[in-house]
């Protein structure tokens, strides 16, 4: 029981220490503070620990992502009363996106970390700036992000088109000067 | 399906087989949608490659000291729960061992209140006394190296005996010249009245109360050659002290 207990921990700690980075990663731009990001963190980890014996083996990393998501919108999210934005069906997604009216109401994020990259991601509501880092950044496939942020499978899809349409709106200078967009192109 | 929303399921990989091949056809063919397509493709690369990498060890760390925390308190849970039984049982164990060891230590501590109350019927003053009583009374006194002028200090009433937990005492009520009987308790060990205090400067004799049938009675008690007397009596500690001077004298 013992030596079992403590292959548990060894194995937990060998897995999650490699993707800390991006348990880390996820919490901070999610908090967009990095005192609340340390505490989603652990707390993420820990509870993870916790449902260690749960896991059914396949995708640890969206498995503990899927954690670090739920916590933030079951707890941190009510805390921080970041701007909320309803699932917009397929349609909504559509519609033309203006940069200037979803800044977030607070900039609780230190620019001193930011490049251009996250301060456009600073700049979208969460639940589109969740699909986008959980997608873009973490490589997850659209049912992981449906686990992970408990909305079926077309709201991630909505979510994801429309949050990338607002960082194409935020980001096409900087995307054209670094060779991504050609010049004259949205 | 929404053709926009499509494109986007097609940059993830997220179309099937049939799906994927139909929507590249078309975007092969319409150059806007193709437009579309690389620029959801290129915004996918910017945000991977230029997003930051945070420094997180710091972070780690702290997880590994809660996790610690966290294994150290669920040792503790596990043998605490697991023996918790046992814990239990030895605690009982202590417990009642305590009392046993207790009563032992204390067995020759007992309360002057209390030894009248083993004697709940007083003596029949007009019971005669036979010779051979006397001569018990005398050889008990003589045993605790007391001696008594028969004439000053007499017996009224055979002796009698009652069990103090396991010690047996022995009562003699005694007349002296003065009314009132005195109780005189031949105690066969050396014990402790813990509820006297010592008489004056000699710490040999202790002034206590007993307690009676519906009375208290002062008393003085003293040892002698391992056994204990107490001398009761409705009188000032002083008269007592000058009955138990006049026994111990003789």
């Amino acid at each position: 029981m013992l030596f079992g207990r403590r292959d548990k921990r060894e194995a937990f700690e060998r897995q999650t220490e490699r993707l800390f980075p991006s348990v880390f990663g996820t919490a901070l731009r999610l908090t967009r503070s990095r005192e609340d990001a340390e505490d989603l963190a652990q707390e993420a980890i820990v509870r993870a620990y916790d449902a260690y014996d749960r896991f059914d083996g396949t995708n640890f990393k969206a498995w503990i992502l899927r954690i670090v998501t739920n916590l933030y919108i079951n707890k941190y999210r009510q805390r921080q009363r970041g701007p909320q934005m309803g699932s917009l069906d397929e349609e909504g997604a559509l519609e033309p996106v203006s940069a200037d009216n979803e800044l977030p109401d607070r900039l609780l994020f230190d620019n001193a970390l930011g490049t251009e990259i996250e301060q456009a991601l600073e700049a979208v509501p969460v639940d589109f700036r969740t699909a986008v880092i959980l997608s873009d950044i973490e490589g997850l496939s659209y049912q992981e992000i449906a686990e992970a942020t408990d909305v079926p499978i077309g709201t991630v899809r909505s979510r994801l088109a429309r949050g990338r349409s607002m960082m194409r709106k935020i980001l096409e200078d900087y995307a054209t000067r670094e060779g991504y967009l050609k010049q004259g192109r949205e | 399906m929404n053709e926009f929303l499509d494109l986007h399921a097609l940059a993830d990989g997220e179309l099937s087989v049939e799906q994927a091949t139909g929507l590249k056809q078309r975007v092969q063919s319409d150059a806007s949608l193709r437009r579309e397509h690389e620029a959801i493709l290129n915004l996918k690369d910017l945000v991977r490659d230029k997003s930051l990498k945070y420094e997180s060890d710091e972070c780690w760390k702290a997880c590994v000291g809660r996790l610690n925390e966290l294994d150290r308190s669920r040792k503790v849970n596990s043998f605490v729960s697991r023996y918790a039984w046992a814990f239990c049982g030895v605690l009982f164990a202590a417990i009642v061992g305590a009392r046993f060891f207790v009563k032992d230590v204390r067995g020759d501590s007992v309360r002057a209140a209390d030894i009248g109350r083993i004697f709940p019927i007083q003596g029949n003053p007009h019971a005669p006394v036979t010779p051979s009583q006397m001569q018990e009374y005398a050889s008990l006194l003589n045993l605790a190296k007391q001696a008594v002028d028969p004439n000053a200090l007499h017996l009224v009433c055979p002796p009698h005996q009652a069990l103090m937990g396991d010690i047996s005492i022995t009562r003699l009520d005694l007349q002296d010249g003065h009314s009132g009987v005195l109780e005189l308790y031949l105690v066969p060990a050396q014990v402790n009245f813990e509820d006297t205090q010592p008489l004056g400067s000699d710490p040999s004799v202790s002034a206590g109360v007993i307690a009676g049938n519906g009375t208290s009675l002062n008393c003085l008690v003293w040892s002698s050659d391992g056994r204990t007397l107490v001398l009761a009596g409705d009188r000032q500690e002083a008269d007592l002290e000058q009955v138990r001077t006049e026994l111990v004298g003789h």
